[in-house]
């Protein structure tokens, strides 16, 4: 069985098509590569598989279930799509606990590893808002990490990030499927996708056509 | 999954600055209003200086200052994208409704405070004390505004069930900016609203000779005479339908898609 299943999507808003009848299955423990021009679509189809924007046809399972019929939203995704998202006022720490409380899966230990695998520092009293570009990035690589997903979503996880961090990335990445962990990313760097990916598909005229 | 988002949702929220707010929110209005009366002024009886002790900037703007005991939260997330990580966790009617919840008990909580403090000091502690000395020199009679009608039943009655009814009215005010600001784009003009309804309309109401409608008049009634109490529900009604109609609606696009 597959581990998500996208079948004859189509989208469009106020009358402009993004996607016409795509299909995409994803096979656990690969990583898959998404490209295409700027506003082609990669966000929308991230948006889609994680059930925040409803196909205006065709369906989508994730795990054999359909979306939005059996379940409101996949479990086991840790995701990052448009941008980073933040509590400003709060600590790197405290951003991350508060995600975690949510679900209540993970203790502190574990997000203060996780912090440090992605090179933020557990213990900075510096609020968010004060945090630079690449700061916000790998707090958003954090939260997606850290509650040890199956699925990772991760929309240019290489934004804002320094040559070492980017390295790091890139490694971590690749040790997360060795540990059977399926991503499906996006990046305009071709280098990454041609290290990292195992599949790569390219939207193209409202199409997902695979290179 | 809700009843453990609540816990999160007051685990949060209890901090240090916000405590701190709404001990401001209780006490600094009542406070400065003390400060202009307390001095000069004389009151019929302790119910007076009651109505004189909340008729201040406090009454006046009201649905701002329930806006800070937890309403605001929700425009940082948004603002900031937190929401979107949130999606991924949580159902997004259960996180909405936890947030509602919260909302709704501590705004309620702090704006009965906030009135029922002020009489507790007027009624008990004021004339055991005496901070306030002309209490009772003035000719007027009371039970000349609206909710005085309960004196009857005594004055805690009185001073418990108005409390109540500003807290309930808090609710109201601060729930329905945290229900717009998921539905408009603009994030000012959704915590405008429910101010600019609550002056607008006061302002509207005066100049068509129905300001026993006005929704100031009708959660601090101490520049008025008094009126019938059910013309109190008048502007109530209307703000808690458009309440429901927004969360309806904000739930039923939602179910759709999401658009923050």
């Amino acid at each position: 069985m597959s581990l998500i299943e996208v079948r004859n999507v189509q989208k469009s808003y106020k009358g402009l098509t993004i996607f016409q009848d795509i299909d995409l299955t994803i096979e656990k423990g690969k990583i898959y590569g998404i490209v295409g021009p700027n506003g082609s679509g990669k966000s929308v189809l991230f948006k889609l598989i994680c059930g925040f924007v409803r196909p205006d046809h065709g369906e989508i399972l994730i795990g054999g279930e359909y979306l939005h019929k059996d379940i409101t939203f996949p479990k086991n995704f840790g995701i990052i799509i448009d941008r980073p998202g933040y509590l400003g006022n709060k600590t790197g720490f405290g951003n991350l606990k508060s995600l975690a409380m949510i679900q209540n899966k993970i203790d502190d230990e574990q997000i203060i590893k996780t912090m440090n695998l992605v090179g933020l520092q557990p213990t900075a009293e510096q609020k968010v808002r004060k945090y630079s570009l690449g700061m916000k990035q790998k707090l958003a690589l954090a939260q997606a990490f850290m509650e040890n997903q199956e699925v990772l979503i991760l929309d240019e996880p290489f934004n804002a990030l320094d040559f070492e961090s980017v390295e790091k990335l890139r490694s971590l990445l690749l040790n997360f499927k060795k540990e059977g962990k399926t991503i499906i990313m996006t990046s305009h760097n071709q280098e990454d996708i041609d290290l990292l990916c195992d599949e790569v598909y390219r939207i193209n005229k409202f199409k997902l056509e695979e290179l | 999954m809700l009843k453990q988002q609540i816990g999160v949702e007051f685990k949060q929220i209890f901090t240090f600055n916000r405590v701190l707010t709404w001990f401001l929110i209780i006490t600094l209005p009542v406070w400065i209003q003390y400060l202009i009366i307390h001095d000069g002024y004389s009151f019929t009886d302790n119910i007076d200086l009651y109505g004189r002790l909340l008729n201040g900037i406090g009454a006046m703007i009201f649905p701002i200052l329930v806006l800070f005991v937890f309403a605001d939260t929700i425009i940082h997330e948004r603002n900031n994208n937190y929401l979107t990580y949130t999606k991924i966790r949580i159902d997004f009617n259960t996180y909405l409704n936890a947030k509602i919840m919260v909302n709704a008990l501590l705004s309620f909580g702090v704006s009965f405070l906030y009135a029922f403090l002020p009489f507790l000091f007027a009624q008990y502690i004021n004339p055991q004390v005496t901070f306030i000395s002309k209490v009772g020199v003035s000719g007027n009679l009371h039970g000349t505004v609206t909710f005085d009608q309960l004196l009857v039943f005594g004055p805690f009655v009185y001073g418990f069930i108005y409390s109540l009814w500003v807290g309930i009215n808090g609710v109201l005010y601060a729930t329905l900016p945290l229900i717009l600001c998921l539905i408009l784009d603009n994030s000012f003009v959704a915590l405008s609203i429910p101010f600019v309804w609550y002056q607008g309309m006061s302002f509207v109401s005066a100049v068509l000779g129905i300001s026993k409608f006005a929704p100031l008049y009708t959660v601090f009634p101490y520049s008025i005479m008094q009126q019938k109490l059910w013309t109190v529900f008048v502007p109530f009604t209307i703000l808690l339908i458009t309440a429901i109609v927004s969360y309806v609606y904000l739930k039923k696009r939602n179910s759709t898609e999401w658009s923050f």
